[in-house]
Order: structure tokens, then C-alpha cells, then sequence
């Protein structure tokens, strides 16, 4: 048996962060994986593209623009029917993918480290490696399913342009000014789920307080997402009391409190991490 | 291994826990005296607690350089807590433990859980890689370089949890930590390769004589072939650190007992 081979043959080593952070996309972006998930999302987007434009809905979008209900996000300038009608439809269909998009990512993250914890793998590596491995953690898990996510993301959107090309409505033009910020929007919500995952592995009240603190600011940036509307003023003034900085604004400035928000969570995860990563209670 | 029975004999069978060392759970352990074993290992822990239960009270250990160390006591006495809060992987809120060093703390140490596993998604490889450890670790399940090869190139979700136990335990093993923890490394072990762990035990003291390895087991014949320290734990308190030879006598038995026998009456 080789085993009795001389120890000091083999290399001493320790873990190191770079390896772990590739370990963590690699398993994000498995091919295979990535291949079958955007099989399926593109097949289901596709086919909602279609069903929209060329369906009821179409037509139940088009009696509220005749209506005057157009959404408050869209600029007030006189633009022909047809033109309004189709970023109506680009909404509602972006905001259809957008918010299961986010909360996958969001439990995407949850899921994986509660799994990287249970399984005793990423312990065993930390308590191996230099401090900096228990910050490199959680950006990376985070970084990693935002990165899958964000790629599904425009998978999705391009079948589901696909789709509504098929059916009949060009959307070419809302779809590349949306697109950004829903990405940003998936990030954030990502950096949002990987905070409570942490945390959930801690201490219960203590996540309990953080979940209170990004929990409207997750309602908000779904609201502006998915309604294209400003928020109601009860729900900023409640979030205002956490952070008096948000509010509602124009589309550019809505992207960049997003990523602004999404890195501001991340370093507090990444000052955080040493005493939160691979602990158990 | 004389020379660290030397040491230990000068606090022979003391409990580890010391009057001035209660501290709460919220504190981090100080640094060790100016006087403290300056060659040796000193670890020192609060409280430790496992939700609002006090697993371990508060205590000190005093460990020679290049002992292997037994950790025993019954269930739940409190040996998987300490590896782990000596890890780091319980958290703060659950008490601290530090070794200190010349001085200075030991911060890189090598752990195996009691449920060791590897990365599941990657080739055995490359997860042994994520560890630090050589791909020649796989000798210690005892295959063929061919089938250590493949071994190499399958996902590490392929290994038994024996098999799993075996590697993990020896990718610990095969680095260079000055303090190596290992919670239950036989347990699921098969025979053969129950030895060949021994076999890298003896292997990596000759390597590293100074470093200190803890193991918590309760299977006797293991301890009786590794340790030359004992740690026991009984009811959350430590009330038996030092050398096997300073051990007590197991009740009745003239000639002292067993190893088994003395541990057994030790931690009841």
C-alpha cells in the first residue's frame, strides 16, 4: 500500500482564495447546466413574448392606453399609439421575468451557502486558510449566481423579443432601455438573499433586524421594476427611516442607487464576513 | 514526546479550568502570561455554548510541542465544540477559543469536521487542490496509481463517506499546520485504512515535530496507538489534562487497567 509513503514527500499547502473563487463560478457556470436552464427560460419567455402579443393581453393593455391609464414612468410626450402600446407590453413582459428572476437568485444564494455550510467542506477550508478566505466567500457566491442570473436574464429577453416579433410587435426599442436596470435590479436583490443567508446561519433576531432594514428596499426596487411607477410615500417614508438617500427618480439615476445599494451591501457582507462565514451557533 | 511528558507533569491531572479564567461568552480569550510555556501550546476558551446551553465551561490547556493530544469524554461533553470554536467555525456568540504560540496566536490550523466532506461539483482533483493538498493524498485509500488517477478525475460526490473520512483526515495531514484538529477521523474508517492513518500520523510528527495534533475519538485501540496526552472532558469541564502515563487508575484494578478502562472511569 503507498500509503506509508513518507509524508514529507508531499507539498505542504493551505487553502487560497483564488481557487475558491473559481471553484464557486465553476459551479454557477456549469455548461450542461447553464445550457439546459436556458433551454427551458427561453422556451417559456418565447412563448410568453408570443401569447402577449399576439393573445388577450395585447388587447386588454391596449383598451387602458385608450383609456388615458398610460403608467406614470412614461414620458409624457405625445408618442404615436403604437409606439406607447409596445414599452407597455416590453413592461409587462420584463416584469413578468424580472421578479421570478430576482427571487431565484435571491434563494439561489440562500440555497448555496446553507449547502456549502452543511456540508462541512467550507469549514474545514477556512479554518485552513488565511483570514481572507472568509471575505472572499460570499461576494463570489453572490457574484457568481448574479452572473448566471443576469445571463438567463437576457436569454430571456431575447425570446421573449423573439416571441413578441412573432406575434406581430416589434419591441426594439423598449427592450435595450429596460433591460439594465431589472439587471441591476437582479444584483441588487442577489446581494439582498446572500446578507440573510449569512445571517440566517447566525443569529435569528439579528437577521431578523437586517431583513427588517433590506426588506423595503426590496419592495421598492420591485416596485420600480415591475410598476414603472413610484413607490407609495408610506412605503419611502419607512424606508427612509433606514435610508434617507432613496427615493424615486428617473431611470439612470434608479440603476445607480440600485448598483450603489447592491456594492454598499457587499462591503458590509465583505467587512462582515470573517465573524459570519463557516460559523456555526 | 519525553520532553513534553516532562513539561506536563508539572501541572499532572489538573482540571484545565483555572479560577481567573471564567470568562463570558462575549470574550475573546487573552493572550497567555508572560510566563506561559514559551515552547509550548497554550489553548485557552470561554464559555462555549451551544444556543443558551453552556457546552464547556471556560479553561486553559497547557499542550507540550509535538504531542498528539486525546480528546475524550462521553457525548456531549463538549469535544466537538471545542475543535470548533478552536476552528473558528462556532460562532462568536458561542464562545471563542485560541491557541497561542511563542507568544502569538495560531491563526491557520488544520480541521476535519466529524462529517468531513469535499466540494461536490468538482473533480476529486481539484478539490483537493481547493485544500492545498497534493493529489498524492489518494495513496491513503489504498489504490493503484491507475485507479488513484481516475479516482483524481471523478466528482468527489463519487467517494463513500469512509473513503471521504479517510481523505479528508489525510489532506489535513498532509500540510503544515502547527495545529492539526481532527474530530472522530476513524469514524466509518475501514481497518486498512484505519492504519494508514496512523501510518501518516507517525509520519507527519516525524516531519513536524512540533506541531500539535488534537483528536477526539472514542475508539481506545486508536488513542492507545497515537496519543501520548490526554484531554478529558466530563459534564462541560475539563478534569483531566496530561500525560497517559499520569492518568488514573481505573476503580478495583491494582495494575491501573487499560487504557479503556481509565478513560472510561475518567469520563464516565
Amino acid at each position: 500500500m503507498t500509503t506509508r509513503r513518507p509524508a514529507a514527500a508531499l507539498a505542504p499547502g493551505s487553502p487560497a482564495s483564488a481557487p475558491l473563487a473559481r471553484a464557486l463560478l465553476q459551479r454557477e457556470l456549469r455548461p450542461s447546466r447553464l445550457a439546459a436552464a436556458a433551454g427551458v427560460v427561453a422556451a417559456a419567455a418565447g412563448a410568453l413574448g408570443y401569447l402577449l402579443a399576439a393573445g388577450g393581453v395585447l388587447g386588454a393593455l391596449s383598451a387602458s392606453i385608450e383609456r388615458g391609464a398610460t403608467p406614470a414612468a412614461l414620458p409624457s410626450a405625445a408618442l404615436p399609439a403604437g409606439a406607447v402600446m409596445e414599452r407597455v407590453v416590453a413592461e409587462q413582459l420584463l416584469r413578468l421575468m424580472a421578479l421570478p428572476a430576482a427571487l431565484g437568485a435571491a434563494y439561489a444564494v440562500m440555497d448555496r451557502m446553507a449547502a456549502d455550510h452543511k456540508q462541512g467542506w467550507l469549514p474545514a477550508l477556512v479554518a485552513g486558510g488565511r483570514p481572507a478566505l472568509r471575505a472572499v466567500y460570499p461576494p463570489v457566491v453572490v457574484g457568481g449566481v448574479a452572473a448566471r442570473t443576469v445571463l438567463l436574464y437576457v436569454v430571456a429577453t431575447l425570446a421573449a423579443a423573439l416571441g413578441l416579433a412573432r406575434g406581430g410587435l416589434p419591441v426594439d426599442a423598449a427592450l435595450p432601455r429596460l433591460l439594465p436596470g431589472v439587471a441591476a435590479f437582479v444584483l441588487a436583490a442577489a446581494t439582498y438573499g446572500a446578507l440573510w443567508g449569512v445571517l440566517l446561519r447566525r443569529h435569528a433576531a439579528v437577521a431578523a433586524a437586517l431583513a427588517a432594514a433590506a426588506a423595503p428596499i426590496t419592495l421598492v426596487a420591485w416596485w420600480q421594476a415591475a410598476r414603472g411607477a413610484p413607490p407609495p410615500h408610506a412605503l419611502l417614508a419607512i424606508v427612509s427611516l433606514h435610508l434617507p438617500a432613496i427615493g424615486w427618480a428617473a431611470d439612470a439615476d434608479v440603476i445607480g442607487q440600485h448598483l450603489r445599494y447592491a456594492a454598499l451591501w457587499l462591503a458590509l457582507l465583505a467587512a462582515g464576513a470573517p465573524y459570519l462565514v463557516a460559523r456555526e451557533r | 514526546m519525553s520532553r513534553g511528558r516532562e513539561d506536563a507533569t508539572k501541572t499532572p491531572g489538573a482540571a484545565a479550568s483555572r479560577s481567573d479564567w471564567h470568562a463570558s461568552a462575549s470574550e475573546r480569550p487573552a493572550g497567555p502570561d508572560a510566563s506561559a510555556a514559551a515552547d509550548g501550546l497554550r489553548v485557552r476558551y470561554t464559555d462555549l455554548r451551544r444556543g443558551r446551553r453552556v457546552v464547556l465551561a471556560g479553561g486553559e490547556l497547557a499542550l507540550p510541542p509535538g504531542v498528539v493530544v486525546a480528546l475524550v469524554g462521553a457525548n456531549g461533553a463538549g469535544k466537538s465544540t471545542l475543535l470548533m470554536a478552536l476552528a473558528r467555525v462556532l460562532a462568536p456568540c458561542g464562545g471563542t477559543a485560541e491557541a497561542w504560540r511563542d507568544g502569538g496566536p495560531v491563526r491557520q490550523l488544520g480541521y476535519v469536521p466529524q462529517r468531513p466532506a469535499f466540494p461536490s461539483w468538482l473533480p476529486l482533483g481539484q478539490a483537493l487542490a481547493l485544500h492545498g493538498a497534493p493529489p498524492a493524498v489518494v495513496a491513503v485509500l489504498g489504490l493503484a496509481s491507475a485507479d488513484g488517477a481516475r479516482l483524481l478525475a471523478r466528482p468527489a460526490s463519487a467517494l463513500s463517506p469512509g473513503q471521504t473520512q479517510a481523505l479528508a483526515t489525510a489532506v489535513a495531514l498532509a500540510r503544515d499546520d502547527p495545529l492539526v484538529l481532527l474530530d472522530e477521523p476513524f469514524a466509518g474508517v475501514d481497518l486498512a485504512r484505519r492504519e494508514a492513518l496512523r501510518a501518516l500520523v507517525a509520519a507527519r510528527r516525524a516531519r513536524q515535530p512540533d506541531a500539535v495534533l488534537i483528536l477526539s475519538s472514542h475508539v481506545a485501540a486508536d488513542l492507545d496507538a497515537l496519543c501520548d496526552w490526554v484531554v478529558a472532558l466530563r459534564e462541560g469541564r475539563c478534569v483531566f489534562q496530561g500525560p497517559r502515563d499520569a492518568l488514573p487508575s481505573a476503580p478495583g484494578r491494582e495494575d491501573g487497567g487499560t487504557l479503556e478502562a481509565r478513560l472510561a472511569a475518567l469520563t464516565g
